[in-house]
């Protein structure tokens, strides 16, 4: 695995933009992962990820229109780049290689 | 739209610590959640807003660059890949020596404790230090200020006299100002309890000179210091505050001064209070009147100068020893001059520089020892250090943790040594004698908080260093081996022993240095005063001479006390004296033999005179050698008798008989007494002090002003003084007693300072020898653990009990035998320092040496004793199969 792998956590915000499409910014972010993963999530956890996600160049950044409910400020929505689309790919494909054969390990249990 | 906005706090929190490109985006986020949930806002938006702040700023502060996932009870945690800034490495070591030294409680309170007696100890010295000997004068300038002394080559420095002080005010080219002082007693009457006050009589010009201001009212004047001026005095503001209430009211207001009123001109700042505990000044002529100002042979004054800008002492002194020159009637009389601040330290710098070396090494042993407890943590730490370094650690990241670890241990121990400091300086100023300068201004202050964390950091990055440098420089692929001691751990074996034989050497050093004073204590402590001190009280009472005029009225007051005194209950016998021993005065003068020329030292040899009531000599417990002491026959008309004592009878008579021969001494009439007795030899000034020879006068037959009563009684002290205070008050009620002390408390203050340098040191040899004991038992049990399996397979192949305590007691002992050999000759000359300090004990006394090392050796091998026993008991199978 090459060092800018991204890391199971980054995946999981990679994969949240994803889901949200267009309207992939900080707070629903955070809850798309709480809600899917049913853990509970660092806010500020997700904020330093996204911060390497930029620097890694798997995923890119635009400011929205300021809105009144922010303050009068505006929302950074977040892309996911092609390479980080291809290095969420290999991820996966890894994973799934790894799991390949393994499946009745998982019989009897909740998945 | 919801009410409000956020806590501006939080917001301001978080603008400064997210970076510009995120911050709308995290602002925005924040406010958007906080107003969907708290659309009313309110204080419970308010904490939510104000919790997330915080936590989001301490995740960007302290984001992680580990490698690995943790997962605590369903919380992820990002695992993110690539080195990060700064910052977040040390946050990261920060939070990771924390964890570590919770999980280890007993290494951290041992370690802990262990550095706060280093650090809290050095503290607590260093503010005395501070207090006295570095922190300046409270006058403007202090370092311009100079003590003036006379000098001649016979009797050294003199206090000056003030006609040659005039003459080097007129002729002097190098002072900006010169000022003289008389330091005086007065009792202080009138509207409020008489009480006795220190003051002193100033040349006017004196708090000009000083550079202190009046805080109220003003100095004094020119004008002030002729015959005939108004009387007028200056107080301090505490003790305007303590009589008159404040220090305004003081102003104008009329005390009387030995009867005689003067009215209060001006207020001192206490703090500038010179001398020290002085309340009063006047000036100089009122006190000693304009004869007395004339008196060129009246060595009475002490002088104080300060150099003009850019002129050294050596410069003022050349500039009045030409005045002396010209002026003195004698050949070889000088002027010397010694800066203020150094003549106010006075001799404790020695003492209190000793101190601190002494507490400095009981500092480094402490850091020692901590760096032998990290050592040991190292060593078991082995595997994961090599872990992380064959995960890409560089040494230098490792080194930094070590050191992180160690700073945080040093912060924390820190930081209760400091606290105990604070303790710990009221605890020295509270055992410090009484004369210690500038005792009243040891406290907690900044320098020395300053200083505590200076020590700190530097105890931190000691232990650090030493234990990071050897635990990172294991052999990691023998660490990675399941069950492969890592040679690392015989290096870090060795530096271990290194640190136990630099303690031992420590501990010689301060054991010696606490033994030799100790010894000089109880040298002192035993010498015999050549007088009962047990049972006996004194007080002095003067009799002031405006209200007292006539000697006939003294003598009056005087048997009216005794007379009610002897009554009391308990009172075997009570006297008079015009010049106890021990009492603080000295009334000297040479002595004439009738008959005989005396020639030489005999001929200036000083001997104490004083006039005594028959029964002093059995007041105060002085043995009678030959002859008789005085009777109710000697009196004012009878023929002139005197006894001596064996000193005075060795000096002067050293082949006969003293009994019958005549002698006077240059005080009182000059008339030959004979002498009817001699008397055992009495310490006057202190124990250490050579005894006078002494030549007493019976008082029916002399002249006295002021005395002392000394009473023996069978009770206690405290119900005696009493009484007698009640039988003064009784005879005049305007009367106050200047002084009252038992015979042992004036012994005692002969060695208050030698026994309060004594208890320090001894405190500090004491934590010496904890610390050394703590440091050998680690080292010994730590070395015994490694060799299990050697002591095992020993003990497999038929090994003795003495065999196995060679290896354990054995090792300690070599390793005290190192240390021995490393720290005596050190000892040897450290313990010079002391020498101006001990009393009739050399430094290199043998018998102290002696005695350390034996000491070293016994806690050597009782702290080795324990993992000895361990050692004994080892399972030798179990041993061989680990």
């Amino acid at each position: 695995m090459s060092r800018s792998a991204p890391g199971e956590f980054e995946q999981l915000v990679l994969l949240a933009i994803l889901r949200l499409a267009d309207r992939a910014y900080g707070v629903p972010i955070v809850e798309e992962i709480r809600r899917r993963t049913e853990r509970s999530v660092k806010r500020g956890a997700v904020y330093v990820v996204l911060r390497r996600l930029l620097a890694k160049k798997l995923v890119v950044a635009r400011m929205g229109d300021p809105t009144p409910e922010r303050g009068g400020r505006a929302r950074r929505y977040f892309t996911v780049t092609p390479a980080g689309l291809a290095a969420l790919a290999e991820s996966r494909r890894a994973l799934l290689r790894m799991w390949d054969g393994l499946q009745p390990l998982l019989d009897g249990m909740e998945v | 739209m919801a009410g409000g906005r956020p806590p501006a706090w939080a917001v301001g929190l978080l603008s400064r610590i997210v970076p510009a490109a995120e911050r709308e985006g995290v602002l925005g986020d924040l406010e958007e959640v906080w107003r969907s949930r708290y659309p009313a806002g309110g204080l419970a938006g308010a904490a939510w807003y104000g919790w997330q702040a915080v936590s989001v700023c301490f995740s960007l502060l302290l984001s992680f660059d580990d490698e690995r996932l943790t997962n605590h009870g369903g919380r992820l945690r990002p695992s993110i890949g690539g080195g990060g800034g700064f910052m977040r490495t040390i946050g990261l070591d920060l939070r990771y020596a924390l964890r570590g030294l919770r999980l280890a409680p007993g290494f951290t309170v041992v370690a802990v404790a262990t550095i706060a007696l280093g650090v809290g100890a050095n503290t607590a010295v260093f503010s005395v230090v501070d207090a006295v000997l570095l922190r300046p004068l409270p006058f403007g300038s202090p370092d311009r200020l100079a003590v003036l002394w006379e000098t001649d080559p016979d009797r050294g420095r003199k206090r000056v006299s003030p006609p040659t002080l005039i003459d080097w005010q007129e002729g002097q080219r190098t002072l900006s100002g010169i000022a003289g002082l008389t330091e005086e007693k007065w009792v202080v009457t009138g509207d409020a309890e008489p009480q006795v006050l220190s003051g002193a009589g100033v040349t006017p010009d004196f708090f000009r000179v000083l550079d202190v201001r009046m805080i109220a009212g003003r100095d004094f004047e020119e004008s002030d210091d002729v015959v005939g001026a108004e009387p007028v005095a200056l107080v301090s503001s505490g003790f305007a505050m303590s009589r008159f209430g404040s220090v305004a009211a003081a102003l104008d207001r009329t005390v009387r001064l030995d009867g005689s009123p003067v009215r209060v001109v001006g207020v001192v700042p206490s703090e500038a209070s010179y001398p020290a505990h002085a309340d009063v000044w006047r000036p100089l002529t009122s006190s000693i009147g304009g004869g007395g100002m004339r008196a060129r042979a009246a060595h009475i004054l002490i002088a104080v100068g300060r150099l003009r800008p850019g002129v050294t002492l050596e410069q003022a002194t050349a500039d009045l020893a030409r005045i002396s020159a010209g002026i003195s009637e004698y050949d070889g009389e000088s002027a010397e001059l010694q800066s203020l601040h150094s003549w106010v330290s006075g001799d404790v710098k020695t003492a209190l520089l000793v101190l601190l070396g002494a507490v400095g090494f009981v500092l480094l042993m402490a850091c020692a020892n901590v760096g032998n407890l990290f050592l040991v943590r190292a060593t078991g730490r082995t595997r994961e250090v090599a872990l992380r370094s064959a995960l890409g650690a560089s040494r230098a990241r490792l080194v930094r943790q070590f050191l992180v670890e160690s700073m945080t241990l040093g912060a924390l121990g820190g930081a209760v040594g400091t606290a105990l400091s604070v303790w710990g300086v009221r605890l020295i100023a509270a055992l410090s004698p009484t004369e210690l300068p500038r005792r009243a201004e040891i406290g907690v202050s900044g320098p020395m908080l300053l200083f505590a964390a200076g020590v700190t950091l530097l105890t931190g990055v000691l232990v650090g260093l030493a234990s990071a440098l050897s635990g990172t420089r294991l052999d990691f692929t023998g660490a990675l081996k399941e069950h492969g001691p890592a040679s690392g751990a015989m290096r870090s074996n060795r530096v271990r022993s290194a640190l136990i034989v630099a303690e031992v050497a420590l501990s010689v050093v301060l054991l010696a240095g606490a033994g030799l004073m100790v010894r000089s204590f109880l040298t002192i402590t035993a010498i015999d005063p050549g007088f009962e001190a047990a049972q006996a009280t004194a007080f002095r009472i003067s009799l002031p001479a405006w209200r007292y005029p006539e000697p006939t009225s003294q003598t009056a007051f005087f048997n009216q006390l005794l007379e009610r005194v002897r009554r009391m209950p308990g009172v075997t016998s009570a006297a008079l004296s015009s010049n106890m021993q021990m009492g603080g005065s000295t009334m000297t003068t040479p002595a004439k033999i009738e008959g005989r020329e005396l020639e030489g030292a005999l001929a200036s040899l000083s001997v104490q005179v004083s006039s005594v009531s028959p029964d002093y000599f059995k007041a105060m417990g002085i043995r009678l050698l030959e002859g008789r002491t005085f009777s109710g026959a000697d009196r004012n008309g009878s023929a002139l008798v005197a006894v001596v004592d064996s000193e005075f009878a060795y000096r002067f008579f050293p082949d006969g008989r003293a009994v019958g021969k005549r002698a006077r001494t240059s005080f009182g009439d000059p008339v030959m007494k004979e002498i009817v007795g001699v008397v055992a030899s009495t310490r006057h000034r202190s124990l250490t002090a050579d005894a006078p020879p002494y030549f007493y006068t019976p008082m029916a037959q002399s002249e006295w002003g002021f005395a002392w009563v000394v009473v023996r009684s069978t009770g206690g002290s405290a119900g005696l003084i009493e009484a007698v205070r009640a039988a003064v008050r009784d005879i005049d009620p305007e009367q106050p007693i200047q002084q009252v002390a038992t015979l042992s408390d004036l012994l005692a203050r002969s060695f208050a300072r030698p026994r309060f340098q004594a208890e320090l040191l001894g405190g500090f040899a004491a934590a010496a020898l904890l610390l050394a004991a703590l440091g050998f038992y680690a080292v010994i049990a730590n070395a015994t653990e490694q060799r299990r399996h050697e002591i095992g397979v020993r003990l497999a192949l038929g090994a003795g009990r003495r065999d196995v305590l060679r290896l354990t007691i054995g090792q300690a002992m070599a390793l005290t035998a190192f240390g021995l050999a490393v720290g005596i000759p050190g000892a040897l000359l450290a313990v010079r320092v002391l020498t101006s300090l001990l009393f009739r004990i050399t430094p290199t006394d043998p018998t102290t040496f002696v005695a350390v090392a034996l000491t070293l050796v016994a806690v050597a091998a009782l702290a080795s004793w324990l993992p000895a026993r361990r050692a004994l008991g080892t399972d030798p199978v179990r041993a061989l199969r680990e």
